[in-house]
């Protein structure tokens, strides 16, 4: 066992060297490009600076104050302890805005996983124009959520009559809706706008995890009998998917925690639709300037964020799907014994 | 001479890789609000002032002007577009970028922590000719943190017409106002537009301060709104929102006249700003009142907000800014005439400058002015953003939820009073 760290090469090992391909030195290092290291960090400073500057800085800075009063000031004001972190657990607003976060991530998560899968199948099936109807699926997300909010809020579902939405309403002869005026109407607009911004980026992903799918899977399961449809999804795509599917639930269940845009243009008042980001912007950086508590709700919210992706990453992640996949290997195999 | 030449473009390459990244990254700290003007006059002082955008045309370029006429320093105008609050608190708190401002929300504790310079020296001598009610927004711990710039009248506008076409009298109490609403909703036209969220946010405020008590108790120590008159008027702003008699989800909100002007609504919450707009689109069916009065202690209301310039603590000479926000506001009353009606309507501060502006001596300017003058209520710095969040949420869940008005407003004032003592702490 101890053999790896006492043969490494150049670490003075007693023990004879593993064979070595021919031609190998041993400096390694005498490969390098001359210059690589200046060049390395001419790329890399000025990213580096930058990290440091507005990341590394304002979270140890951000970390301090939330232990401070700070209102209307980056300097700390006076010690309060753990105050700021206990004003939270009392806080309804902020209590609400995780409601508002889990009530959103239960729309938007399987929606949006279902749709750009379904795309993502569609489009993979398809015998011509692929490429057309993956590039046209995908360009809604290089619009940003600022402008599709604004088409949302003022030509598709405007309140008035004339909307596009109230418009096909009206064919039916049902009455105008004010659409951001009440629930649940608020969570079409806001569920619908980010779908449509979001899909296409997720369809790709699942396009890319459609193609490392070996063809041999396919023809051995034709052989099987199983030709097409529902059980080749169920018994292959999917299975095979899914590591594919754990990242993408992961990075959906982030940009839901970090959705901002559109509640702040679409109902950026109505405290029912107020997810915690909203919340914590109208405290630390809004009208309030609270940025004491402001710091203490973000680090929070963070630690939130990271336990919940550990457990997701635990249930649903990479590792659980690593094993699921070898488990019915595993049964077959014990049967067959 | 080719391996030379290569390894000299590489490191070029680099060399300008490098430098192109760090200016990206210095540029980046810069800002792209909209652009700058102005400039010219001298003595070798420069200083940045910093405006909101007004939905207004020409005042950009009036106010530009202004700055490229005073001789006294080198002026630089930013012209501010998007999120000017938490902008201007950015530049405010960094301590570079603005040496004076306007701002229509002077907090107690960018006062006390020092983001303000103390203009008391200037105002101290002038502040007599002041309206009481500009005054107010300024105040804090008895210092004037500000130079009132305009003051905004917001009130109830109506048309005529339509309240004639439905054989309506103009409302003359609170509840005809709400009835009325009811009445003149149908076909494509609705009765009210307090504003896309129903008046959850304005008009809750309006009927607080209609219903008696205001926001603030004289002396900024207690929470006052919390009263059964005021219960009861948000009862009946919650059943006419029941009623579908507001205008809701329009595309533009209170503040813009578009809704209005287009007929889809007959009484609207506006300030006085719209007022040449209106007059363009509507001519003469266009009225105006104050809020009701809202059960038998209350009074008719006109809530008044208001613009403020001010000097940055940290300006890059504090003396320089002072004269400048002084020459403009408090000296030059041509140009304050210009800007209060030039453009949009507003109210000069200045009791004499109002006095000489005609536009408000007659007409609808001059109902507006008088009701003001009679009816006016601003808060005053105590009641901070963080109260009006309070109060704004309590209203939406009221209209939008159906929750107990009762039990929303109480709820508020708890939060609003929490506020208000760490302020006083």
């Amino acid at each position: 066992m101890s053999s790896s760290t006492a043969s490494a090469p150049g670490r003075g090992g007693t023990s004879p060297a593993p064979s070595r391909p021919p031609g190998s030195g041993t400096r390694p290092r005498a490969t390098a490009v001359k210059g690589s290291r200046l060049a390395f960090w001419v790329f890399v400073t000025p990213f580096l600076v930058g990290l440091v500057l507005f990341t590394v800085v304002p979270i140890v800075w951000s970390t301090g104050l939330s232990f401070f009063e700070a209102r209307g000031t980056l300097t700390p004001t006076r010690f309060v302890g753990l105050g700021n972190f206990a004003h939270f657990l009392t806080d309804d607003a902020f209590t609400n805005s995780l409601v508002t976060f889990f009530v959103y991530a239960l729309f938007i998560v399987p929606v949006t996983m279902a749709v750009s899968l379904g795309l993502a199948v569609l489009v993979n099936g398809l015998p011509r124009f692929q490429a057309f109807y993956r590039s046209a699926l995908f360009l809604p997300v290089a619009c940003s959520y600022v402008v599709g909010s604004l088409v949302w809020k003022l030509a598709l579902f405007s309140g008035l009559p004339s909307g596009v939405a109230n418009s096909a309403l009206g064919v039916f002869g049902i009455a105008p809706v004010s659409w951001l005026g009440s629930s649940p109407y608020w969570w079409i607009v806001l569920v619908t706008v980010r779908l449509w911004l979001q899909v296409g980026f997720y369809m790709v992903l699942f396009l890319a995890g459609l193609q490392r799918i070996p063809p041999v899977l396919y023809e051995a399961a034709m052989l099987d009998g199983v030709s097409a449809g529902f059980r080749r999804f169920r018994y292959i795509t999917w299975p095979q998917l899914r590591p594919t599917v754990a990242a993408v639930l992961l990075l959906l269940l982030v940009a839901a925690f970090q959705a901002f845009d559109e509640f702040i243009n679409l109902v950026p008042t109505n405290p029912s639709t107020r997810p915690p980001l909203v919340y914590l912007y109208n405290v630390a950086l809004g009208a309030q300037r609270d940025f004491g508590l402001g710091s203490a709700g973000a680090l929070i919210l963070t630690a939130i964020m990271v336990v919940v992706a550990l457990l997701q990453t635990k249930f649903f992640g990479f590792s659980a799907a690593e094993d699921r996949t070898k488990a019915p290997r595993r049964r077959r195999g014990g049967v067959s014994a | 001479m080719a391996p030379t030449s290569s390894r000299f473009s590489r490191r070029a390459l680099l060399a300008g890789f490098g430098a192109g990244a760090t200016t990206l990254a210095l540029s980046a700290c810069g800002s792209n609000d909209g652009g700058t003007g102005g400039g010219g006059g001298g003595g070798g002082t420069s200083l940045s002032q910093w405006y909101h955008q007004y939905g207004e045309e020409g005042v950009q370029q009036a106010v530009t002007d202004w700055a490229k006429n005073y001789k006294a320093a080198s002026v630089s105008v930013q012209w501010t577009l998007g999120d000017y609050a938490s902008k201007l608190s950015s530049r405010l708190l960094s301590g570079s970028g603005v040496d004076v401002f306007e701002n229509n929300a002077i907090d107690p504790a960018s006062a006390r922590k020092g983001l303000y310079a103390d203009l008391s020296d200037v105002m101290d001598p002038v502040k007599d000719q002041f309206s009481e009610v500009a005054l107010k927004p300024v105040t804090i711990d008895g210092k004037i943190w500000g130079i009132p710039m305009i003051t905004d009248p917001q009130l109830l506008w109506y048309r005529p017409s339509m309240l004639e076409k439905a054989g309506i009298a103009v409302p003359t109490t609170f509840d005809e106002l709400l009835q009325a609403g009811t009445e003149l909703t149908g076909g494509n036209q609705k009765g009210l537009f307090f504003g896309n969220d129903g008046g959850a946010g304005v008009f809750s405020q309006a009927i607080a301060v209609a219903a008696g008590p205001g926001f603030l108790s004289e002396d900024n120590k207690t929470v006052a709104f919390n009263t059964p008159e005021v219960v009861a008027g948000l009862t009946a702003l919650q059943k006419a929102y029941k009623d579908g008699a507001m205008l809701t989800g329009s595309p533009t909100d209170w503040t813009d006249p578009t809704s209005f002007n287009a007929g889809l609504a007959a009484i609207t919450w506006q300030g006085m700003w719209a007022l040449p707009a209106m007059k363009k689109a509507l001519g003469d069916d266009l009225g105006v009142m104050a809020v009701p009065q809202v059960g038998g202690s209350g009074k008719q209301a006109v809530l008044v907000s208001q613009w403020n310039e001010q000097v940055a603590a940290k300006a890059s000479n504090l003396d320089a800014a002072k004269a400048l926000a002084k020459a403009q506001w408090v000296d030059d009353a041509e140009f304050q005439k210009k800007f209060a009606v030039g453009f949009g309507f507003h109210v000069p501060p200045k009791t004499a400058t109002a006095a000489a502006t005609t536009e408000l001596q007659d007409g609808l300017a001059k109902q507006v002015v008088d009701l003001t003058g009679q009816w006016g209520y601003t808060a005053g710095p105590f009641w901070a953003p963080a109260m009006g969040t309070a109060l704004t949420d309590a209203a939406t869940r009221m209209l939008t939820n159906g929750a107990d008005v009762a039990t929303e407003l109480a709820a508020a004032q708890k939060t609003c009073q929490q506020t208000l003592d760490s302020l006083a702490s």
